[in-house]
């Protein structure tokens, strides 16, 4: 897929767990990790809000475009 | 959503009780059939030769019916259990289309059969009709495969949607 979601190294810069995003944003840490790892097919904009909010970050740092051509 | 999966199980159950009704009778006219066709058979001897080939048809399409019985409660206990868009229902759906068209076939086989066997037989019209209706099954359960892969695509869709 062309969005790559870098939600890890958000976390990482924050020094920030998957747990503890779940936790503070109230979505299921099954579906923050799926994710996480790229297998999502959307995002909701209240989902991008709330991630963003928590991790006091822009949606450009969570979601990055790769051409794949 | 809750009060359509109530809705869905109260008619599961319905259509569940009816498909065994139709599957016990089915059952049973297959067990009588051979007897039934003998004393026919014993009634009018000039065509006692095709007892045989009609009885091994009519067996065989009543078989295929059952199948279709036993498949479609396996399709209303998926229904139930709220796994109707899943790789098992459609598939399911996809074999009752199958067993219809193979009653079709079979019911075809048996037009031209007693046309090459008996001249004008009024039994051709029904036999027709039931050819007719049996591919009319198999194109409607093969659109309800088609669609429930579909569902399955949308279904995907929503729980990937984070």
């Amino acid at each position: 897929m062309a969005i790559i979601v870098n939600l890890d190294v958000v976390l990482a810069q924050k020094k920030q767990s998957l747990t503890w995003l779940a936790d503070t944003i109230g979505i299921n840490i099954n579906n923050l990790s799926i994710l996480k790892t790229g297998k999502a097919k959307a995002i909701r904009f209240s989902t991008l809000e709330a991630i963003c909010e928590a991790l006091s970050c822009q949606p450009g740092d969570i979601l990055e475009y790769k051409d794949n051509a | 959503m809750k009060s359509i999966q109530k809705q869905l199980k109260l008619l599961g159950v319905i259509v569940a009780v009816s498909l065994l009704a139709l599957f016990s009778i089915t059952a049973l006219i297959m067990v009588y059939l051979p007897k039934l066709s003998l004393e026919v058979a014993k009634m009018y001897t000039a065509e006692a030769h095709m007892r045989v080939p009609v009885l091994i048809q009519s067996e065989l399409a009543m078989g295929l019916f059952l199948v279709i019985c036993l498949l479609g409660l396996n399709v209303l206990r998926l229904v139930v259990k709220g796994e109707m868009y899943s790789n098992a229902s459609a598939k399911t759906l996809l074999f009752i289309a199958l067993c219809f068209l193979g009653i079709g076939i079979l019911q075809l086989v048996f037009i031209f059969y007693i046309r090459s066997q008996v001249g004008g037989s009024i039994t051709n019209i029904y036999s027709a009709l039931i050819a007719f209706g049996c591919v009319a099954a198999a194109a409607l359960f093969t659109l309800f495969n088609r669609l429930t892969v579909q569902g399955m695509h949308y279904k995907q869709d929503s729980e990937l949607t984070i």
